[in-house]
């Protein structure tokens, strides 16, 4: 089971940071959705915890997003801002050290307008397309993480694929 | 029209794949230690929740209780007492008399007795 956290961590931390735009919740979604695949599925066969890891991170992240909204909207309520959920992709960005520089300054643009490009798309539109274009998932198996029919997956991801396209064909 | 959107998906896929590689030496620490926090508590207690059998069992216990409050009231005895203060209770609220009456009803009813006796 380490071994298996340990493959996937980076990939699931970057996910979530891509969705709730924010490093430290990504870390407590990431570690929370890490748990209850420990605690649920530990003895089920190594091969069904990447499936069933992939689902447990996206419920936590949609009830994360579904948690903040409240918080937002009770802010509101009493007074106080609302929470920018858009706030700074680049504040997040990795900050290792390089010795080509121009090179990892091309990258670290690359990166910073691909995840502040990710982060506006819609939920459902987001996870459609890591799931299918980073963890290589195929259509049902995308489907079966997100929760929802294979059409739906076939939308998401095309509608996705065509806004990112829109925003970074310059960049990438 | 393909080849141009495989062409942005491999990009998009290798800026991912790099961004994963060139983590910041914090944050793979902190994701390391969340593992092994997770492992730690995930199998110090398998499972929060409840073995499956007690499931069936809670249910029927909650449905006994149920049945029994309602078998409690539905068969115990209506108290005779209960009923005729209420009746008395309701002759009081729509008597005509004045509420004087009643407040030295035992008055009158000595008065009744004493003028019997004589």
């Amino acid at each position: 089971m380490d071994r298996f956290l340990a493959g996937v961590e980076r990939r699931a931390f970057l996910t979530a940071r891509f969705a709730l735009g924010n490093a430290d919740d990504a870390l407590d979604v990431v570690q929370d959705a890490m748990l209850q695949l420990v605690r649920s599925y530990a003895n089920r066969g190594e091969q069904e915890w990447g499936p069933l890891f992939h689902t447990i991170l996206q419920s936590r992240i949609s009830d994360w997003r579904r948690r903040a909204k409240v918080r937002n909207r009770l802010r509101v309520w009493f007074g106080g801002k609302e929470e920018d959920g858009d706030s700074d992709p680049l504040q997040n960005i990795a900050d290792s050290r390089s010795p080509d520089p121009p090179g990892q300054l091309r990258d670290k643009q690359a990166m910073a307008a691909l995840e502040a490009a990710i982060h506006k798309l819609p939920p459902r539109q987001q996870q459609a397309f890591m799931l299918r274009v980073w963890e290589g998932l195929d259509i049902a198996q995308t489907a079966r993480a997100m929760k929802c029919s294979a059409g739906s997956v076939k939308t998401h991801y095309s509608r996705a694929v065509h806004a990112l396209r829109a925003q970074l064909e310059d960049h990438l | 029209m393909m080849e141009t959107e495989d062409k942005f998906l491999n990009a998009a896929k290798r800026v991912l794949d790099d961004a994963e590689k060139n983590l910041d030496a914090g944050t793979v620490a902190r994701l390391r230690a969340a593992r092994r926090e997770a492992i730690e508590q995930g199998l110090r207690r398998p499972s929060r929740m409840r073995p499956g059998w007690l499931l069936p069992v809670g249910g029927f216990a909650t449905a006994t209780i149920v049945f029994a409050v309602a078998g409690l009231l539905w068969f115990s005895a209506p108290n005779p007492n209960l009923l005729q203060a209420n009746v008395s209770d309701i002759e009081l609220l729509t008597a005509h008399e004045n509420p004087e009456f009643f407040a030295d009803l035992d008055f009158y009813d000595w008065l009744d007795n004493d003028s019997d006796a004589s």
